[in-house]
């Protein structure tokens, strides 16, 4: 892998001259970066040495959908476990582990708490985000060159003193609005959204919130009201651009059920994504549905079904991968899981395996929990071949 | 013949009394030098066991008498050891000059009152046009802070609760965090 390249680039509004990254595994790297003002638009060279190969994932969800949940999820299925930066601020929003690295979008905020209170703008508005920001950092941190990322503090509502962030091999970047920016979405390997249905948001907001003193059942309505006409014109348009989306349904299987406990989950798959290829049910394409539970399986109230089809989303060609209630039992997630194809597993079980290591998780016995889990595995494999690819390439080219 | 005595007194060799201080002294230094290191290490463990004290001793007063801490509305959190000084440095040998709390606004406990705050700001600010800005705003804000407030629980139950732990993360060089195999 010790293959050098030279190449040009379009100048970058950045403050970076030179960065080493001593994080990165076998391969060093050093770039060059020479400052450049905006209004001078003079190429630059950028001289890397082996540049390890950063890929970039968005999640986009709403607040208070199960992101968080989910990034846990995905870096134990990358390995290792996810810590914010050692000694850095108590309340950063970053998450490093040995491959990835996951940052908040939040910290694109442009507007601080009081700031958005003054205008009257909430943070789902793009008006409160700095949008050039975030496409130059990400874009910065995919051609390997580490950047100074400010921070959002949550708990204060201000903006913080600024953390270097390393490129890592997996970046994710996750928040309310990682494809609103047509600049930034170009920039993503993967794209996933998390699309809660309003039943369940409100189930879901009741569970954290009403142990929380103040708040009341209509404080929690009245904040999910007043928060959706933005939601439904800034966040909710981005799942068009989402390779995957995972929806999260009230179930079927209890008629008029408003608990929100049992849950229908949809994942539904892009077709054609490179490097991507869809779980499927039996047969690749057909439409399938699928009860486990019977003679060989017995499965407790209210049992699970399965669905599986192919289907468009938005104009484009999908595979629509659904199950509905709750898994009780080890034996019927390792049933399920033998009944998958196209995991991209490294053994057999290991679905079942990682769902137990985070038993403790939300949605563990559910959906959320199994199609969170399979689209880390498909994410690690999409890294995998494009590594793959990328090195055949190098030789190629060394080659001729 | 008197030249030649001469030097042979000279080469007679050195008194054994000198040989004895020099070594006594020699001896007395690096023993100093040792004792004073091992006088280090104990002052840091003292430090240590104080602030682990101190540290669980404050965290009962958050759980317990939580008027107490709401009141300043600023819950202690530690910040770690933050210098232990050199042993020649006798002044310093108090433990209680190693221990430093910064308050720091991120525990939990403190986010309580400000998802209440906001709460009743929103109902204020909808109250006279509830599609305004403001109304928007406000309530985004609780959003945020019920998120927030949400993640300082989790967190908290997700193993923060031990200051060893804590401090061992961020110091896993230390004598106190050393951890042998064998």
């Amino acid at each position: 892998m010790a293959v050098s390249t030279i190449y040009s680039t379009q100048a970058l509004n950045s403050t970076h001259f030179l960065t080493s990254s001593p994080s990165s595994s076998s391969s060093k790297q050093v770039f060059l970066y020479r400052r450049q003002s905006q209004t001078n638009r003079r190429f630059n060279t950028i001289i890397t040495c082996a540049a390890q190969q950063t890929i970039v994932i968005g999640l986009a969800a709403d607040s208070g959908c199960g992101k968080s949940t989910f990034m846990r999820r995905l870096t134990s299925v990358f390995g290792g476990a996810a810590e914010p930066p050692r000694g850095g601020n108590p309340d950063s929003n970053t998450l490093i582990s040995d491959t990835t690295t996951v940052i908040c979008l939040d910290d694109y905020h442009s507007l601080d708490r009081t700031g958005r209170k003054e205008k009257g703008v909430t943070a789902l508005d793009p008006r409160a985000n700095d949008f050039d920001l975030m496409y130059e950092q990400v874009k910065a941190l995919k051609s390997g060159v580490a950047v100074e990322k400010p921070i959002y503090n949550h708990v204060t509502g201000l903006l913080d003193a600024p953390e270097l962030i390393q490129p890592p091999k997996i970046l994710v970047i996750e928040g309310l609005h990682p494809m609103f920016d047509e600049r930034v979405r170009d920039l993503l390997d993967f794209s996933i959204y998390l699309d809660i249905s309003n039943e369940v948001k409100f189930a879901w907001k009741i569970q954290r919130d009403m142990a929380e003193r103040g708040h009341s059942l209509e404080s929690i309505k009245a904040s999910i009201e007043a928060r959706k006409p933005d939601f439904d014109a800034f966040i909710d348009p981005q799942k068009q651009y989402a390779d995957a989306v995972i929806e999260v349904l009230p179930t079927q299987l209890i008629p008029d059920d408003n608990e929100g406990k049992v849950l229908r989950v949809r994942l539904i798959m892009k077709e054609g994504v490179k490097y991507f290829s869809p779980v499927y049910l039996f047969d690749e394409g057909s439409t399938i549905s699928w009860i486990p539970c019977g003679r060989k399986l017995t499965c407790s109230y209210p049992g699970i079904k399965f669905n599986y089809e192919p289907d468009s989303y938005f104009d484009h060609e999908v595979s629509v991968l659904e199950m509905d209630g709750q898994f009780d039992r080890l034996d019927e997630l390792i049933y399920v899981e033998s009944h998958l194809s196209n995991l991209s597993t490294k053994f057999y079980g290991e679905v079942t395996q990682q769902m137990l290591k985070h038993a403790d998780f939300p949605g563990s016995n559910n959906g959320t929990g199994l199609f969170q889990t399979i689209v880390g595995l498909k994410i690690r494999d999409l890294y995998e071949q494009l590594i793959a690819s990328k090195a055949t390439a190098r030789a190629e080219a060394a080659k001729a | 013949m008197a030249g030649h005595r001469v030097a042979h007194a000279t080469l007679k060799g050195p008194s054994v009394v000198k040989e004895l201080i020099i070594g006594l002294t020699l001896g007395l230094a690096a023993g100093g030098l040792w004792k004073m290191h091992h006088w280090n290490e104990q002052r840091k463990t003292r430090a240590f066991y104080d602030l682990l004290e101190r540290a669980i001793a404050t965290s009962l007063n958050i759980a317990t008498q939580r008027v107490v801490v709401s009141s300043e509305n600023r819950p202690v959190r530690l910040a770690g050891p933050v210098c232990l000084n050199n042993p020649w440095n006798l002044g310093s040998r108090t433990t209680n000059r190693m221990v430093k709390f910064r308050p720091v606004k991120a525990a939990p406990e403190g986010g309580i009152t400000d998802v209440e705050k906001s709460i009743k700001q929103a109902e204020e600010a909808c109250a006279g046009d509830p599609v305004s800005g403001e109304c928007v705003a406000a309530w985004d804000e609780v959003e945020e802070l019920s998120a927030a407030a949400s993640h300082a629980r989790d967190k908290k139950k997700a193993g923060g609760s031990d200051p060893l732990e804590e401090y061992c993360k961020d110091n896993p060089e230390t004598n106190e965090c050393r951890t042998y195999d064998n």
